[in-house]
């Protein structure tokens, strides 16, 4: 029995005019994708935006670098280009809850503030990161990737992927509130 | 013990994309599949091509002498010698539309500031906001950069991620300012392909359906022999799309403009009507083939100028799609500085 082809493969099928191939693709990440993206800016706003992460990475296919069998860095990295494309091009009126001045224009972080409302010591701690230093931490922490395919996603090597998750950890740790609130957790499980 | 990490774990949940919005989601990209990327026999594989961008990687000192070579010989074409015969007159069955503004518009030595040209497309027919179709940006050499936005086009142009896919289209569309109509009509039809490449298009469509099917697990079922009314059709079909890769490519070049304008009057199928778009005087060129259903493709150009304005696709049960192209005189040193 022939294995399933991997997705550099269907990537140069569909490069090659097969047109289920590249749809095939999309099949096999779209659940981690849409996943990513809802956590970044809810639900709703996932489900609109993810037809254009379809469009990007069709447009882009013939950059895709076929050493890498596994499309979905690469897929998360077209979505997080996304949504700084969608940041960017936001109408100012619209409200840039609580962290305007700590983070770039492009940064989608400002719709996860509202989810992590409840967390505040650990919100403030991540709004204080750089963008590039939170993008590789919740790669890492919430999409389950490596660092180095984190890495992969933005466009970083993977050294510096590494080096930023390191510096976004100790941020996080030395963050004013941080130790209690571990402290708490850790009493909830005790419990 | 409770780490950095398991603090960030807790927080991941977040209500779940819904399977509808998969499901539509997968609709928008195969409406796209099937407007932009037809079956390989029907439509010119470049078309794809204009989208993206091939990575050329570790570009050899011979590829270098190549691309020199190439750019040397589409400098030279587009500089008219002092005593050089003029155009070889269009058949009188060319379209007159077609043929009254190549006649306005002599083609002149180049004279263009910079050395390339930048286009941003997106929806708009008035404003050239970066949209979702990324920029692209065309040496005068035929290199082409493509890039999602600005620092990605620096990064491409820095690391040489350049690509000659519409070389041989300009040089085609160079050679039809002057040479014979019927001549540039036939390169035209095979420029997206290397010099030299006789494709067979029945036998690669017959393997390519064969390794389909046995991946599949399916017994192979050969395609009916193509009919020449069918080839022409395909032929032509390569015709318009490399005419209109080479009008994308060097837009800015009256040369270029003045031969794919040659090449397109003389396509009988091809319609041409003169329309407005945006209070701008254009006109409209229209090409329909058949690929699984009626397929429409409009390319829309300056009626004074030939300069490229829009073009669009309409599928079978797709929405049409229309791409406004604006483009700028730039110098590839500029851009690579971030300078724009």
């Amino acid at each position: 029995m022939t294995p399933d082809p991997d997705d550099a493969e269907l990537i140069a099928r569909s490069l090659d005019g097969d047109e289920n191939a590249f749809v095939e693709v999309v099949r096999r990440h779209e659940a981690a994708v849409g996943a990513y993206l809802a956590r970044r800016v809810g639900r709703d706003l996932a489900e609109d935006l993810l037809g254009e992460v379809w469009l990007a990475a069709l447009k882009s296919r013939a950059t895709y670098d076929r050493a890498f069998p596994d499309a979905g860095p690469w897929l998360f990295g077209v979505a997080h280009n996304t949504l700084r494309r969608h940041w960017r091009s936001r109408p100012a009126e619209e409200p840039l809850a609580d962290m305007t001045g700590m983070v770039s224009g492009w940064d989608p972080w400002a719709a996860v503030d509202d989810r992590v409302d409840g967390e505040s010591a650990l919100r403030r701690a991540l709004a204080l990161l750089r963008p590039q230093q939170r993008e590789i931490l919740t790669l890492v922490a919430w999409e389950d990737l490596t660092v180095a395919d984190a890495g992969r996603a933005i466009g970083i090597p993977p050294g510096t992927a590494r080096r930023h998750l390191h510096e976004a950890r100790m941020a996080l740790r030395n963050a004013p509130g941080m130790a209690a609130l571990a402290g708490h957790n850790t009493l909830k499980e005790a419990n | 013990m409770v780490d950095e990490m398991d603090l960030l774990r807790d927080l991941r949940d977040a209500e779940p994309v819904r399977p509808r919005a998969f499901e539509e989601a997968r609709a928008v990209l195969q409406s796209a599949i099937a407007a932009d990327g037809a079956p390989e026999t029907t439509t010119a594989p470049r078309r794809r091509a204009r989208w993206g961008m091939r990575r050329t990687v570790g570009l050899s000192a011979a590829l270098v002498a190549a691309a020199a070579a190439t750019a040397v010989a589409l400098a030279v074409t587009s500089a008219p010698t002092p005593g050089e015969p003029p155009a070889q007159a269009l058949p009188a069955t060319a379209n007159p539309i077609l043929t009254e503004l190549v006649a306005h518009n002599t083609p002149l030595r180049p004279d263009m500031p910079g050395d390339a040209t930048l286009q941003i497309r997106n929806q708009s027919p008035t404003s050239d906001e970066l949209g979702h179709n990324g920029i692209g940006l065309f040496a005068d050499d035929g290199t082409y950069y493509w890039a999602n936005d600005r620092k990605a086009l620096q990064q491409a142009i820095a690391k040489d991620g350049g690509d000659d896919v519409f070389k041989g289209a300009i040089a085609v569309a160079l050679y039809a300012v002057k040479g014979d109509v019927d001549t540039a009509r036939a390169r035209m039809a095979v420029a997206n392909l290397p010099e030299g490449t006789k494709p067979d298009w029945e036998r690669e469509r017959a393997e390519r359906l064969k390794r389909y099917a046995k991946e599949r697990g399916e017994n192979y079922v050969p395609p009916e022999p193509l009919t020449p009314e069918r080839k022409k059709q395909i032929t032509d079909n390569h015709i318009w799309s490399n005419s209109i890769d080479a009008l994308i490519a060097a837009p800015k070049n009256p040369q270029v403009r003045a031969g794919v304008l040659r090449i397109m009057a003389t396509m009988p199928k091809v319609e041409v009507t003169k329309t407005t778009t945006a209070g701008r005087p254009t006109l409209t060129l229209e090409d329909t083939w058949s690929a699984g259903g009626e397929i429409v493709e409009t390319l829309i150009i300056d009626a004074a100028t030939g300069h490229p304005v829009a073009v669009s696709s309409k599928a079978p049960d797709t929405p049409l799609r229309t791409i406004y192209y604006h483009t700028s005189r730039v110098t590839l040193a500029d851009i690579e500085a971030g300078k724009f």
